[in-house]
């Protein structure tokens, strides 16, 4: 472990070549994966330049298994406390007439996001693919885009992130090994709160500092080389469709065309990109004539 | 173990915590104080005396609120990146610019009034030009800035910049007194005192407009207003912004008794008054949504 100190420039140059990325790389077929140092986010290769990024959630597919949480957290290396993947989970009704309702919630990359437009410094902005993204370097941790964004999905972070894998204390006393023993174990190279993950974006992306804000990408590492959100690749009951919103035939257009869909606060006027459609709760009451 | 854990998580805290109410509070009572001692020099001659220590204080101030502010940034040595990148919509950019301004113009003009001599009225007067613009500004930003939040429905409101601007005058004005109160003008400060009143009274006619449009004003709004008048806030909102803050100094300065002890203590109190108005704004606004 490197102290918490360490900033990109100190970083190691192998953290390129991790684990993950190397088994990604067999599937893809763009060989820049395996090449230390090189940018896959450059316009040239970027599979989302001149899309409208969207995703559509299907509740009645939904189980509300959270497994999008849990995937999202391994793949963008989120830390405690924070999740970019998130849920609005609530009981409505009195017993026994109650209905439990489940809502994933992300970043919505709304096409007129206010976090982009109260940025001072232009670290919040939007990328290719319509995505709103954030460059850690330019961040000066204001916390503006968190105080306008009504979604509450971007986090400051209030401490230094992945304290734990610094911490010498045991999980339980006695019984389990500290986050610093495991971290030592492990005998990684990689800082602990170095997000690998976001390598090849380029700008410091990979790296989560004390005081910068972060949040959902949309997993813009993946979507450039043509790859699915992994909350997408990782919801086992397929209840969450990615696609461009400029191509008819996509499956997101094609979906919007034929359901009625919804988004969290339409009425802000922040045009969300992250669209619901269909009902957690279908088929929870049968049909009878005349009565409920 | 989950108390442990907790430890290593991140806390859910507010965007804008108490230092940004302080330097919301602090930046306004500069810009006021700036004003004040414009409006001294050159348009009410008969406040010229207390013109100096209001040109004084409004550089101290505004630097120990930027100096807060600076020290709420994530990171420190980031600060600068503000001077460098510009974003034409953000109110943020925009304000950096006019504070950076309005600290120049305040500091000479500062230093202008603790010359004094002849040619103090017209390099103040020069200065003011641009002070004046910059002040407003500076005064004002920080309400529009809470404006550009689209789900608060406690910062969307047009009066937000203007009374802030009035209790940045209010503030300014309270802190001149106590500044001044071992001058020997206690006459003088009893006549600035009544013309005080008069700006308490517009903050308390904005503030129960604002409150009054807020409880008409779809099912968040009535909401806010409830958390205002009879919930989470109300104690701080009758008990500190509006009696003690506002109500008690207003009926002590409108005496116009030349005790220095009364006003100072309606000074204080009116400072007080600001500071939980900016509070309950800020944090309020975050909170209660």
């Amino acid at each position: 472990m490197t102290t918490p100190g360490a900033t990109e420039q100190n970083l190691p140059e192998q953290k390129t070549c991790s684990r993950r990325l190397f088994l990604k790389a067999g599937g893809v077929s763009t060989g820049l994966a395996v090449v230390p140092g090189a940018l896959a986010a450059s316009a040239a290769t970027d599979a989302s330049k001149g899309k409208r990024l969207a995703m559509v959630i299907d509740l009645q597919r939904c189980t509300g298994c959270g497994g999008c949480i849990l995937t999202c957290k391994n793949e963008n290396n989120v830390q405690l406390g924070v999740a970019w993947s998130n849920k609005i989970s609530r009981t409505v009704g009195t017993f026994p007439n109650v209905r439990y309702d489940y809502i994933p919630t992300l970043c919505n990359h709304c096409a007129n996001a206010p976090c982009v437009k109260s940025c001072p410094t232009g670290a919040m902005h939007k990328g290719h693919g319509d995505i709103t993204k954030h460059t850690p370097k330019k961040c000066v941790g204001c916390k503006t885009c968190k105080a306008v964004c009504p979604y509450d999905v971007i986090h400051p972070n209030a401490v230094e992130p992945h304290r734990f894998w610094r911490d010498k204390r045991a999980l339980m006393a006695g019984g389990t090994s500290s986050g610093q023993e495991v971290a030592a174990q492990v005998n990684s190279d990689v800082i602990p709160y170095y997000n690998p993950a976001k390598e090849d974006m380029g700008k410091g992306a990979g790296l989560r500092y004390k005081g910068i804000a972060e949040k959902c990408t949309f997993c813009d590492h993946r979507t450039t080389k043509g790859e699915l959100p992994y909350c997408v690749e990782g919801c086992p009951a397929n209840a969450r469709i990615f696609g461009d919103l400029n191509d008819p035939n996509s499956d997101v257009s094609k979906l919007l065309s034929r359901y009625r869909s919804w988004r969290l606060k339409e009425e802000l006027g922040t045009e969300p990109k992250v669209f619901y459609i269909r009902d957690f709760n279908a088929g929870a009451n049968k049909a009878k004539k005349g009565s409920a | 173990m989950s108390e442990f854990m907790s430890e290593f998580m991140l806390q859910p805290h507010l965007a804008y915590n108490w230092m940004v109410v302080a330097y919301f509070f602090l930046g306004g009572l500069s810009a006021g104080a700036y004003l004040f001692s414009v409006v001294a020099n050159h348009w009410a001659p008969t406040f010229r005396p207390l013109a100096k220590n209001a040109a004084i204080l409004a550089p101290i101030s505004l630097a120990l609120g930027m100096f807060i502010l600076w020290l709420d940034l994530g990171i420190l040595s980031r600060g600068l990146l503000m001077g460098i990148h510009f974003n034409p919509t953000s109110l943020l950019s925009w304000g950096s610019i006019f504070l950076g301004l309005f600290m120049l113009v305040a500091l000479a003009n500062a230093f202008s009034c603790w010359q004094g001599g002849e040619g103090c009225r017209s390099r103040t007067g020069r200065l003011a030009i641009v002070g004046v613009p910059c002040a407003l500004a500076v005064a004002m930003y920080t309400g529009i800035l809470l404006n550009r939040a689209p789900g608060v429905v406690l910062w969307h409101s047009t009066l937000l910049p203007i009374l802030f601007l009035n209790g940045g005058l209010i503030s300014g004005i309270a802190t001149t007194i106590l500044l001044s109160l071992g001058n020997q003008q206690k006459e003088l400060l009893a006549k600035l005192g009544r013309f005080v009143v008069i700006l308490v009274a517009l903050e308390l006619v904005m503030t129960f407009v604002e409150v009054i449009i807020l409880a008409g004003g779809g099912v968040k709004a009535a909401e806010a207003s409830r958390a205002l008048l009879t919930g989470q806030f109300s104690g701080l909102f009758w008990g500190a912004q509006i009696l003690a803050g506002a109500v008690v100094p207003a009926v002590i300065l409108a005496a116009g008794k030349s005790s220095g002890g009364l006003q100072a203590l309606a000074s204080i109190l009116l400072l007080i008054g600001v500071y939980v108005m900016r509070h309950i704004i800020v944090i309020g606004g975050q909170l209660i949504g």
